[in-house]
């Protein structure tokens, strides 16, 4: 029961941060943006469709960063994060609605953009199901960026910053990110880099929640 | 009752506070000059921040490790701690689910709030901001109610309306101001040295001395 009511006041926070970014909408309009040029820019360069697993990676790792505005950062900048650990809620509840929150706008932004990507590049392939794997590897990408963007906090190249660190942390995701969107396109589920994607995202929403007390 | 033996804070190799020992109840007034240690000690007493080493606990608890304690402890600093895309209402009412508090319009009408309710922050005031702080704080009914430069941004008229309310507080009050005149009321008082005590007791006078022989 105690659990429950504690998942409750993690979604009043979700709901907070929905609610912020759909009043100022800086992080959405940027993301959007940003994900819509690069997805413009490669449709007119190359043949992308040998290329579009890596090329929709691309964008939502961009559009993931440029999004880090909506994460634990924003507690920071409005200099709000001081009232949410003086409440009763801990440090890991706090890391983990603020994930949230960046997850949801970035699988937001992604339903977006897909289709945008799928008509501009003009292709064939399994719709639903490259959508699908798509979506399983946001999961890694949001959860680095959330668990990485309080250790930029001081700093002022903050996506920069988070990006030479990301690189690593989700060096062992990206081939099997890749090979599941392929064959996703081609009309095969693969459930081993799946289930190798989903277990990883769940280490690194772990290290989030374990590590919060030493993040700030 | 709050408790405090050899606190100690240190950021980096600077220490904000050092060595503090006492034990304190009923309205205690905290002075001391910029960089004294006065906000540090407020984090510590709200949770935010946990001492680098000694013990604090507030009713036998330490703050830091106790969401059930905090929901009890009320803090306003000069730093407002709330969203200014959100309305009045919507500030408070998500504060309230945070505390798991259903009655919070009670300290509307002290803080005349009732009539700015769905009021974007960001289109009020400095003051009006300020004042829904203090009823984020107040609207938890705290047993611990600490103010660190809380009345900052206020004009004369509602810092004479919050000052009678925190005199009439029912509780643990621990109130950080440079203007002194303002805690006279309270009934122990702490002067802060470079993190370290240099006065603890009941004498107002006393305090002041110390204060001056900084």
């Amino acid at each position: 029961m105690k659990k429950l009511s504690e998942l409750f006041l993690l979604f009043e926070i979700i709901k907070k941060d929905l609610k912020i970014e759909a009043r100022s909408k800086a992080g959405i309009n940027q993301m959007l943006l940003l994900s819509l040029t690069t997805a413009f820019l490669f449709s007119i360069s190359i043949d992308v469709e040998s290329f579009f697993p890596q090329i929709i990676l691309l964008i939502i790792l961009f559009t993931s960063i440029s999004g880090t505005s909506v994460t634990i950062l924003r507690e920071y900048d409005l200099e709000t994060l001081e009232g949410l650990k003086a409440s009763p809620l801990t440090n890991s509840h706090i890391m983990l609605a603020k994930s949230f929150s960046h997850l949801l706008i970035v699988l937001t932004i992604t339903a977006l953009v897909y289709p945008i990507c799928y008509a501009l590049f003009n292709l064939n392939g399994d719709f639903l199901l490259t959508y699908f794997a798509v979506i399983i590897a946001v999961l890694p990408i949001s959860g680095a960026i959330n668990l990485l963007s309080p250790l930029s906090a001081g700093s002022k190249g903050r996506e920069m910053l988070i990006l030479a660190m990301l690189f690593p942390v989700i060096f062992p995701v990206l081939l099997p990110a890749t090979k599941s969107i392929a064959l996703a396109y081609s009309g095969t589920f693969d459930l081993m880099s799946s289930l190798f994607i989903v277990s990883y995202t769940g280490i690194i929403y772990s290290l989030s929640i374990l590590l919060s007390d030493h993040f700030f | 009752m709050i408790f405090c033996e050899k606190l100690s804070k240190k950021f980096g190799e600077t220490f904000a506070l050092q060595d503090l020992s006492f034990c304190a109840e009923g309205k205690i007034a905290v002075f001391g000059f910029n960089g004294a240690g006065k906000s540090t000690l407020s984090k510590i007493f709200a949770g935010i921040l946990k001492p680098s080493s000694g013990k604090i606990e507030i009713f036998g608890m330490k703050p830091s490790e106790s969401p059930e304690l905090r929901r009890k402890i009320g803090l306003v600093t000069h730093n407002p701690m709330v969203y200014r895309e959100l309305t009045v209402k919507e500030n408070l009412e998500f504060y309230a689910k945070l505390y798991r508090v259903k009655d919070w319009r009670s300290v509307l009408e002290n803080l005349r709030l009732s009539d700015k309710l769905n009021s974007r922050l960001s289109e009020l005031s400095k003051g009006f901001v300020q004042r829904v702080a203090i009823a984020r704080a107040l609207l938890i009914k705290p047993k611990v109610l600490i103010l660190d430069e809380a009345l900052s941004g206020l004009d004369l008229e509602s810092k004479r309306e919050v000052l009678r309310m925190i005199k009439d507080f029912n509780g643990i009050l621990v109130f950080s101001t440079h203007n002194f005149e303002e805690a006279q009321f309270c009934q122990t008082f702490i002067v802060l040295e470079k993190g370290k005590l240099a006065y603890f007791g009941e004498s107002y006078e006393k305090a002041l001395r110390a204060l001056s022989a900084i």
